[in-house]
């Protein structure tokens, strides 16, 4: 996993989480309250959720328009589970967290790739890419 | 047997003008699902806007989207190959650029299509695990590989 990513408030401006990103070279934001994981933003949701929906980006906060839906698991678990995780449920990216969703960090399919898992990662990358979930009946790499 | 790009491309329908403005792509963005759209005049290629490129270039900025031309925060010097160009190049030219998605243009300089690694990776994962190894050694970037 990536340990202390950058991350965003949940009252920061629209402006300030698009900000960050580009400071930091990233398009994604675990949202932390305190240090609970409440959401997490990508540079698309702001496009599409702010400039798509006619709102104004100085005067949206990020709380408006994070998903709060989001993925989480243990430091402990194993990349077979976090990637059926990624392929199940069509998403790239896992927050790590503690007891009471304290953020810890984030893995994602670059994190996947990095250790070694680079035809796992595509491998999610295909499934996340298409309309239907699908669960494969082997992963490959492990 | 060699691939083509004709055979993993997605065919685009639909392009965008660079006088257009930032909140009506964003709004096209949004209702089509769609996350890049090649920008054209006159039916040639001039560029590239992704949905990245709106959040950076024009929300951190605090820029007026309504009154923003396309072209003012596009990104110009595009990549592009040919419906005729081996995958295999093309996979090549995405690991070493670090690009994710290239138009596919026709003879007649229109765009015909766009490939992306995602795609790519819907039928062939040893291939594109190998650009997403080459795009995370030399960028680094979780973003750039994560949203491919």
């Amino acid at each position: 996993m990536s340990p202390f990513p950058e991350t965003v408030r949940p009252g920061a401006s629209v402006q300030e989480a698009a900000a960050r990103m580009r400071a930091f070279d990233v398009g994604f934001l675990p949202v932390v309250s305190g240090e609970e994981a409440v959401g997490v933003v990508t540079d698309r949701d702001l496009v599409t959720r702010v400039v798509g929906c006619g709102l104004d980006g100085r005067r949206t906060t990020v709380a408006d328009v994070m998903t709060t839906n989001v993925i989480c698991c243990e430091a402990t678990a194993s990349i077979d589970t976090v990637a059926r995780t990624m392929a199940v449920l069509q998403v790239r990216r896992v927050l790590v967290v503690g007891p009471g969703r304290r953020f810890l960090g984030v893995i994602g399919l670059a994190d996947l790739a990095r250790a070694g898992h680079e035809t796992l990662a595509a491998l999610i990358l295909g499934f996340t890419s298409r309309v239907l979930p699908s669960i494969p009946p082997v992963l490959p790499g492990l | 047997m060699k691939r083509k790009i004709e055979d993993v491309m997605t065919r685009i329908v639909e392009v965008v003008t660079p006088d257009m403005s930032v909140r009506d792509v964003a709004t096209r963005m949004k209702d089509r699902n769609i996350g890049s759209y090649p920008v054209c005049d006159g039916g040639s290629l001039i560029g590239m806007v992704t949905d990245r490129d709106l959040a950076l270039r024009v929300l951190a900025e605090g820029r007026d989207p309504d009154s923003t031309p396309v072209e003012a925060v596009m990104s110009t010097n595009v990549s592009s190959c040919t419906p005729e160009d081996r995958l295999d190049d093309v996979l090549a030219l995405m690991g070493g650029r670090q690009l994710r998605r290239i138009p596919v243009v026709g003879t007649d300089g229109r765009v015909v299509g766009l490939v992306t690694l995602g795609k790519i990776a819907e039928t062939d994962c040893e291939a594109s695990g190998e650009v997403l190894r080459d795009v995370v050694r030399s960028a680094g970037d979780d973003a750039q590989v994560d949203d491919a």
